[in-house]
C-alpha cells in the first residue's frame, strides 16, 4: 500500500505534464506590418521594405507585403511617393531631400494607415575607409572606420551589397531543346558562363562611440570569408552604406537583436518590448520598425583575385560522356541534370560528321545563373584585361 | 456529592458564623457570609442562576456552612489561605499553591497519579477564580499599568502574541516576543480574557490598585485531547494595535492539506490573504505586490536565504520544531527592516523544561524527527530538530522508462535549540540551523544548496520597566552548480552569502501610557558574486571569479506605543537605516547620461580593503493607530516606508538554481517603499470575525532586466539591469470562525501590481514606458480554509485556492528584418496562462485520548488538487522544424494521495 503511495507520489511529481498551449492572440500575426529603411536625405534613393509578420506556427520565412503605398511627407506639405519594386521593396527616385525638413513615412497598406513620427534629418559622417586583411589562417575580413569631427553622432549603422564576378566552369556551347540538339548563340553563352551575384549583410550592423573619448570608430568588422571563397575567384566589390542612427534607433535594433537570441523560454530571459516610432492611425495594429531620416555616406572597395592570387577558387566539376540517339525518350530526362558542353562526333555519314553524344557536366557547372541569378552585369564593372569571356 | 476538597486553615484561628437561610439564592449566602467574616467569595453568576440554597448554622466554620449548604448539589468550593473563597459548579478546583499549604492527606494520594496535564488544568481552573490584587495598596491614582509575562504552564516557554482584552472595556495588549504584555486599565474590578493559539483561553479577574504584576500561564490546547482548533489571533484585530499581521499557529497549520501531506508553514501562510506564488513549484511567495526577495525571514532570529526545498515544493522548516509563524505585510515594527515588503517570522519552540519528549512524523516523501526536553530541570532545556528525504531511494525504484530513474534529489535540514533561564528574568538562548539540497533532475549538473545558521540571544528584563534582548547571528547561505560528466568540461560555479548580525533591542515603559522600544542593529554581508572552476585536470574551462562584495547595513530605531485613550492608541517609529558599500573591490565606471553597456564603461577605480565606496541612508517611518468604535469593532491605520540594500538577481520567472543576491552599489540604488494600509474588524453574527484591508504601495528603484540580461558571473551586472517603479494596491477580505466544530476562513484579495520603467539610462524600455504587471501580479486570489470535526478522533479539513494565471511574455510571431528572422513578443507580460484552481482534502485521524498513553498518534489521509486540473506552471516555446511551438507545462496537474503518521511520546 505504502509502495504504491510512493510510486503515485513520485510519478506525478516527475512525469510533468507539457501539453500544447495556444494563447489567444490579441492580434493576428499577420496584420502586423514590418517596416524596415530610413528616410534618404542628399543624393542618393529611399528604399523602404515592408513585410508582414508571421504566426509562430508556420515556417518561418518573409511575408512581403506589395500592395503598400509608401509616400515620404516632409513638413512643409511636400509628398514624394515610392515605387513597389517587386519583393515588398519600394524604391523613391533620387529626390536630393535637404537638410532643412523634417520628414516621416505615410504608409497604407491592407485596410490600414500607418505614420512614423517627423525626425529631422542627421547628417551622417563620412567613411574614412573600408579595409580589407587577411590573417594567418587565410581569412580575408572587411572593416570599415569612420568618425565624426563634430562629436555629435555617436550611433553608427552600416549596410552592403557585395557584387562579385564568377564564372561557370565550363561552356555549354550546345543546347538541346525540342527534342532537337541546337548550337548556342554567342549571347547566349555569355550569360551563362560570366554571374555577378550580389548580396546584403543579414545582419544588424552597427555600433556606438558613446563610451568612446572621440566620436570615432575604428575598424568595425564587417564581413569575412576564405581566401578561397568564391568571392574571390575573379573580382570582388563591396559596397558599404554607412548611415548615423538615432540612439532610439539604435536601441530599437539592440533590443530586436537581444530578443532573437532566444525564445523566452523556462529558463530563459524576459524579453523586452520593440518600441517603434510607426503608428498605424487608423486602428490599434502593432507595427515594427523605426524610421528616421538620414544622409548616408557610400564607399565601395574592389578585391582582384590577383590580389590573393596564390589560392584558386575551385569548383568540383567532372564531366561525363553521354551518348545519344537523337530521339531517344529518355534523353530529356539525363539533360534534366546535366548540360551539354561539347558535342561528340562519329565517323562522317555524307560529309557530315555525325553526332553521336555529348560532354555532359552538371548544370549549375555551366550555367552560373542557376546558383548566382542572372544579376545585369553592374554599370561600374569593367572589363578586367585578362577577361576572355568576350 | 457535597465537598470538592476540605480546606481547613491551619495555623489560623478559624471564624465561626452563625447562617440561617431557606430556600434563598445564592447572593443571601453570600452576604450573610461576608458580613460576618472577611471571607470574600468568587463564583460565576451563571453558575448559581435559579439555585436556592438552605442552611441552619449556629456558630459554625465555614466549611461547614459550605457543606450543608452544597450537599446533594453540583456545587463545590474551594477556600485559599487569603480567605477568598471560589465556589464552582461540577468542577473540583485544587491546586499546587493550597496543596503546599494545606498538608492534606487524601489529597496528596489522589494527586499523585493525576497526569501532569490534569494537575495544569485544576491550577489554572483555580486562578480562573481567584481574584488578583495588582498594587500593594490603593495609590489613589486613576488608572494604573498591570504588566507580566504569559507562558505555558506545562513547558514555561514564553506565549508569543497572546491577546489580553478586558470585559466591557475597549482596553487590550498582545504578548510580545518575550511573552511580555502591558495593560493599562482604571483603578476597580477587572475581568481580563487571555487568548493565544493553541492555547486553551483563560481569564483573570483582578482588582487594580497601583501598578503592578500579573504572570499568567496557559494550558496548550494539546490535540490529543482536545477538540482542534483552527483559530488566527482571535481578536487581536479587533483589538489589537497591529495591523496587517497574520499568524498562523502549528496546529492550524498542521490542518491544512499541502503536497504529500507534509505541514508546510511557508505554504498554509499562502491561504491568508494578500501572499501569493507563482506556482507550486517556486522558492518564494510574493506579499501585497512585493517581489520574492523582499520578505526578511527570520528564524529563530536568523536569516533564511533560501526558505524551500527541491526548488519550492518543500519549505525547509521542519514543522515539529515549529511554535509559529509570523507574518507583517503591513504595519512593520521598527525593529526590522532590510526588506520591502514583509517579515516572516519563523518562531521554533523552546525545549521542555520539565521532562524529555519527541515526536515524529512518516510521510510519503519525508520524515522528521524531533526532540526536546530539560538538560537541567527548569534551567536548562534544548530541542533538537531534522528531516530528510528518502527520494534517492524512491527514484531507484522508478521504471527505466520514466526518465527519472538516474534523477537524484535529496535534501536535509536539522535544527537545534538550548535555551538556559539564568533566573526568571533572564534567558540565553542558542540556535542552530542547516539545510542542505542538492539535485540533478536527470541532467548532467548537480545542483545544490544550503543553509547555515547560527544565533544566540539573551534577554533580560533589568528593572520591571526596562527589558532588553540582545541578538548576535551569523548566516551563510550558498549554492553550487557542477557538472563532471564530461571530464573536459566539468566545472563547478558557485555562490555564496555570508552575513553577520548584532542587534539589541530595549522595550521601556516611559509611563503607563507609552511604551518605547528602541535599539540599534547592524549587519555586516559579505558575498561572492561567483566563482567558476574547472573541476578535473583536463578541463579547459577557465576558471573565473567575480570579485566579492562587502557591505554594512546599521539601524537606529525608536518607537512608542502611545494609548491616547483606551479607544484610541496610535504607535510612532523611526528607523534609521545606513548602508555602507566597502571595499576592497574594482567599481566601473560609466560614461553619464547614456545607456550602461560594456561598452560605455569609461574605467574602474579600485577601493582598499574597508574603504567606503558609497554611502545610502534614510529614515524609515512606521505609524499606526487604531480606534475602537464599540467593542467588537475596529478601524486601524498605517503608513510604512522601508528601504533594502541587498537584491535577488533573477532573470527567470520562478525555478531558477542560480539566482544571486546583490548588494547596492555605487550603479545599483536601494530600493525604497511605502505603504498606506487601512482595516476594519469587527465581529459578526457573535462567532465570526470579519475584516477588510484595503493598501497602497509605491515602490521605487526595483529591479527588471534587459533583453537577454546575463547575470551569472558577470562583472558588470548594472549593465543588465535597469530600475523601475512599482505600483501596488488591493483589497482584503476575510471571514473567520475561529472556532466551533466547524471552523476556518474564507479570504478574497483584489490586488494588482504594476510596474513602470524608471530609468533614463535604461537604453531600453519594456511596454513603451508604460505601465506593465509584474509576472506575479494575480488579481483575483480567492481561498477557503475549513476544518470539520466529526468526533473527538476525527476531522476533514479542505482548502480550496483560485486564482487569476501570472502574467507571461510569449512571441506572437516571426518577422524579417535586416534579412534574418527575429521574434516578436508580445507587450511585456502581456498574456496569462490559464487560472489556477486547486481543492485538496485531508482527513485526520487521532490515536485514542487515553492521557497516560505512552505514546500519540495521528494519522493524516490526504488528496491533494482533488479535481486532478492540470494547473500550467509556466508557458514556453520552442522551435521544431522551424516552427516555434508553444506549450504549457503543469507540475502536479493529477490527484495525489498521500499518508502521513506522526506521533509523540
Amino acid at each position: 500500500m505504502k509502495q504504491t503511495l510512493l510510486f503515485v507520489a513520485i510519478l506525478v511529481l516527475l512525469s510533468t505534464c507539457r501539453e500544447k498551449f495556444e494563447a489567444e492572440q490579441a492580434y493576428q500575426p499577420g496584420s502586423i506590418l514590418v517596416v524596415e529603411g530610413f528616410i534618404n536625405v542628399g543624393p542618393g534613393i529611399t528604399r523602404i521594405k515592408l513585410s508582414r509578420v508571421t504566426p509562430l506556427n508556420a515556417i518561418s520565412k518573409l511575408n512581403p507585403e506589395t500592395a503598400g503605398i509608401v509616400v515620404i511627407e516632409d513638413d512643409a506639405d511636400g509628398t514624394y511617393a515610392l515605387q513597389h519594386r517587386g519583393n515588398g521593396v519600394y524604391e523613391s527616385a533620387e529626390l536630393n531631400l535637404d537638410l532643412d525638413h523634417e520628414y516621416r513615412l505615410r504608409i497604407e497598406a491592407g485596410d490600414e494607415t500607418y505614420l512614423s513620427d517627423f525626425t529631422e534629418p542627421r547628417v551622417t559622417p563620412l567613411i574614412d575607409e573600408v579595409a580589407w586583411t587577411r590573417s594567418q589562417d587565410d581569412e580575408i575580413s572587411i572593416t570599415v572606420s569612420t568618425r565624426d569631427p563634430q562629436n555629435e553622432t555617436f550611433y553608427y549603422k552600416w549596410e552592403y551589397e557585395e557584387i562579385w564576378e564568377t564564372r561557370s566552369a565550363y561552356r555549354s556551347s550546345w543546347a538541346y531543346e525540342n527534342g532537337m540538339p541546337r548550337i548556342r548563340t554567342g549571347d547566349e553563352v555569355k550569360a551563362m558562363s560570366v554571374c555577378w551575384p550580389r548580396r546584403q549583410n543579414r545582419d544588424i550592423l552597427m555600433a556606438s562611440s558613446a563610451a568612446l573619448v572621440t566620436d570615432a570608430i575604428s575598424k568595425f568588422p564587417l564581413t569575412s570569408f576564405p581566401v578561397s571563397d568564391s568571392r574571390l575567384g575573379w573580382r570582388y566589390s563591396i559596397t558599404v552604406t554607412q548611415r548615423a542612427l538615432q540612439r532610439d534607433e539604435f536601441e530599437f535594433l539592440q533590443v530586436m537583436e537581444r530578443n532573437s537570441s532566444d525564445l523566452g523560454g523556462f529558463f530563459d530571459s524576459q524579453p523586452s518590448q520593440l518600441l517603434s516610432n510607426i503608428q498605424c492611425i487608423t486602428s490599434d495594429q502593432l507595427v515594427v520598425g523605426f524610421i528616421a531620416s538620414y544622409t548616408s555616406q557610400k564607399k565601395q572597395v574592389f578585391i582582384k583575385h590577383s590580389q590573393v592570387s596564390d589560392f584558386d577558387y575551385t569548383t568540383p566539376c567532372s564531366v561525363d560522356v553521354l551518348e545519344v540517339l537523337l530521339g531517344d525518350p529518355q534523353l530529356p530526362i539525363y539533360l534534366e541534370q546535366a548540360l551539354p558542353v561539347d558535342a561528340i562526333y562519329g565517323p562522317f555519314i555524307d560529309d557530315a560528321p555525325q553526332l553521336i553524344g555529348f560532354t555532359i557536366v552538371a548544370k549549375s557547372c555551366a550555367d552560373c545563373r542557376i546558383v548566382y541569378g542572372s544579376e545585369p552585369k553592374p554599370d561600374f564593372w569593367v572589363a578586367e584585361d585578362n577577361d576572355d569571356v568576350e | 456529592m457535597t465537598v470538592g476538597c476540605f480546606s481547613p486553615i491551619l495555623g489560623q484561628q478559624q471564624t465561626l458564623l452563625t447562617v440561617n437561610v431557606n430556600q434563598a439564592p445564592l447572593k443571601d449566602l453570600v452576604q450573610a457570609i461576608e458580613s460576618q467574616s472577611n471571607y470574600r467569595l468568587y463564583f460565576r453568576e451563571s453558575d448559581f442562576e435559579n439555585a436556592l440554597f438552605t442552611v441552619t448554622a449556629e456558630r459554625k466554620p465555614l466549611s461547614y456552612i459550605l457543606d450543608e449548604a452544597f450537599k446533594n448539589t453540583s456545587y463545590h468550593y474551594a477556600i485559599d489561605p487569603e480567605q477568598n473563597v471560589f465556589l464552582t459548579r461540577d468542577v473540583v478546583i485544587t491546586t499546587q499553591l493550597l496543596s503546599d499549604m494545606i498538608d492534606s492527606p487524601n489529597n496528596t494520594s489522589n494527586r499523585e497519579n493525576i497526569s501532569d496535564d490534569e494537575e495544569n488544568s485544576r491550577i489554572a481552573a483555580l486562578n480562573e477564580r481567584r481574584v488578583f490584587t495588582i498594587g500593594a495598596r490603593p495609590s489613589g491614582k486613576q488608572r494604573a499599568v498591570v504588566s507580566g509575562t504569559i507562558k505555558s504552564i506545562s513547558t514555561g516557554e514564553p506565549i508569543i502574541g497572546a491577546a489580553l482584552t478586558v470585559q466591557n472595556s475597549a482596553v487590550g495588549a498582545a504578548t510580545d516576543e518575550s511573552g511580555k504584555y502591558k495593560l493599562e486599565l482604571p483603578a476597580g474590578r477587572h475581568l481580563i480574557t487571555i487568548r493565544s493559539i493553541g492555547m486553551k483561553t483563560t481569564q483573570r479577574t483582578v482588582v487594580v490598585q497601583a501598578d503592578g504584576r500579573l504572570d499568567i500561564e496557559m494550558v496548550s490546547e494539546s490535540a490529543n485531547l482536545k477538540e482542534v482548533v483552527v483559530t488566527s489571533d482571535r481578536e487581536s484585530h479587533v483589538k489589537g494595535l497591529q495591523m496587517g499581521v497574520e499568524k498562523l499557529d502549528i496546529q492550524t497549520i498542521k490542518y491544512i492539506p499541502s503536497s504529500f501531506g507534509e505541514a508546510d508553514v511557508l505554504k498554509a501562510m499562502l491561504t491568508v490573504p494578500g501572499v501569493k506564488t507563482v506556482g507550486e513549484a517556486s522558492s518564494g511567495f510574493n506579499v501585497r505586490g512585493g517581489a520574492t526577495d523582499q520578505n526578511l525571514i527570520l528564524f529563530n532570529n536568523s536569516t533564511i536565504y533560501n526558505p524551500f526545498h527541491f526548488f519550492g515544493f518543500f519549505s525547509s522548516f521542519n514543522s515539529e520544531s515549529i511554535k509559529s509563524v509570523e507574518l507583517f505585510k503591513s504595519a512593520i515594527p521598527s525593529s526590522y527592516g532590510g526588506r520591502l515588503s514583509s517579515v516572516l517570522k519563523v518562531d521554533g519552540r523552546q525545549g521542555d523544561m520539565k521532562k524529555i519528549k519527541g515526536s515524529a512524523g512518516i510521510g510519503v516523501l519525508t520524515s522528521r524527527l524531533n526532540l526536546e526536553g530539560p538538560i537541567w530541570k527548569d534551567k536548562i532545556s534544548f530541542l533538537a530538530g531534522a528531516r530528510t528525504t528518502y527520494s534517492n531511494w524512491v527514484f531507484g525504484l522508478v521504471p527505466e522508462r520514466s526518465g527519472f530513474k538516474n534523477s537524484k534529489a535529496s535534501f536535509f535540514d536539522a535544527n537545534a535549540t538550548l535555551t538556559a533561564k539564568l533566573n526568571e528574568k533572564s534567558i540565553i538562548q542558542v540556535n542552530g540551523y542547516m539545510s542542505n539540497d542538492e539535485s540533478n533532475l536527470n541532467t548532467d549538473t548537480t545542483y545544490s544548496y544550503a543553509n547555515r545558521n547560527i544565533s544566540a540571544s539573551w534577554t533580560n528584563e533589568f528593572t520591571d520597566k526596562l527589558y532588553g534582548e540582545f541578538i548576535a547571528a551569523f548566516d551563510h547561505y550558498e549554492y553550487g552548480n557542477k557538472s563532471v560528466s564530461d571530464p573536459q568540461y566539468a566545472y563547478e560555479l558557485k555562490f555564496a552569502i555570508n552575513q553577520t548580525n548584532v542587534k539589541a533591542n530595549f522595550t521601556y515603559e516611559l509611563h503607563p501610557a507609552h511604551t518605547l522600544q528602541f535599539g540599534v542593529s547592524s549587519i555586516y554581508y559579505s558575498i561572492n558574486p561567483g566563482t567558476y572552476l574547472p573541476l578535473s585536470n583536463e578541463s579547459v574551462i577557465r576558471p573565473d571569479r567575480v570579485e566579492p562584495e562587502h557591505g554594512l547595513e546599521s539601524a537606529i530605531f525608536i518607537e512608542d506605543q502611545f494609548e491616547i485613550t483606551p479607544k484610541l492608541s496610535v504607535n510612532g517609529g523611526i528607523r534609521y537605516s545606513l548602508f555602507n558599500y566597502l571595499g576592497a573591490r574594482t567599481v566601473n565606471q560609466y560614461a553619464p547620461g547614456v545607456p550602461r553597456t560594456e561598452e560605455t564603461i569609461t574605467g574602474t577605480v579600485d577601493y582598499g580593503k574597508n574603504e567606503l565606496i558609497k554611502t545610502y541612508s534614510g529614515p524609515e517611518v512606521r505609524l499606526s493607530a487604531r480606534y475602537s468604535i464599540t467593542d467588537d469593532f475596529s478601524i486601524k491605520a498605517s503608513y510604512n516606508t522601508l528601504r533594502q540594500y541587498i537584491h535577488m538577481l533573477s532573470n527567470t520567472v520562478a525555478i531558477s538554481p542560480t539566482d544571486t543576491w546583490k548588494l547596492s552599489d555605487p550603479n545599483i540604488k536601494p530600493q525604497f517603499s511605502q505603504q498606506y494600509s487601512l482595516g476594519l474588524y469587527g465581529k459578526v453574527l457573535k462567532t465570526l470575525e470579519a475584516s477588510v484591508e484595503v493598501y497602497k504601495k509605491d515602490i521605487n528603484n526595483y529591479l527588471d532586466y534587459k533583453s537577454g540580461a546575463v547575470l551569472i558571473m558577470n562583472k558588470h551586472v548594472e549593465t543588465e539591469v535597469m530600475t523601475t517603479k512599482g505600483n501596488a494596491y488591493g483589497a482584503e477580505f476575510m471571514i473567520k470562525k475561529p472556532s466551533g466544530k466547524l471552523n476556518g476562513w474564507i479570504s478574497y484579495t483584489y490586488s494588482r501590481i504594476l510596474l513602470k520603467v524608471d530609468d533614463p539610462i535604461a537604453g531600453e524600455s519594456i511596454n513603451r514606458g508604460e505601465y506593465y504587471p509584474a509576472s506575479y501580479d494575480k488579481p483575483h486570489d480567492f481561498n477557503l480554509t475549513l476544518n470539520q470535526k466529526i468526533t473527538r478522533r476525527l476531522s476533514f479539513s479542505l482548502n480550496t485556492s483560485y486564482s487569476t494565471g501570472r502574467p507571461v511574455t510569449i512571441p506572437i510571431g516571426v518577422f524579417y528584418y535586416g534579412g534574418a528572422p527575429k521574434t516578436l513578443y508580445s507587450d511585456r507580460n502581456g498574456y496569462r496562462i490559464p487560472d489556477y484552481f486547486r481543492m485538496d482534502f485531508a482527513a485526520n485521524i487521532e490515536g485514542n485520548h487515553k492521557v497516560k498513553q505512552w505514546i500519540h498518534t495521528s494519522w493524516t489521509f490526504g488528496l491533494y488538487n482533488l479535481t486532478g486540473r492540470k494547473n500550467p506552471y509556466s508557458v514556453y516555446y520552442t522551435s521544431e522544424n522551424r516552427v516555434i511551438n508553444g506549450y504549457k507545462l503543469s507540475i502536479l496537474g493529477t490527484v495525489i494521495p498521500y499518508v502521513n503518521f506522526n506521533f509523540k511520546f
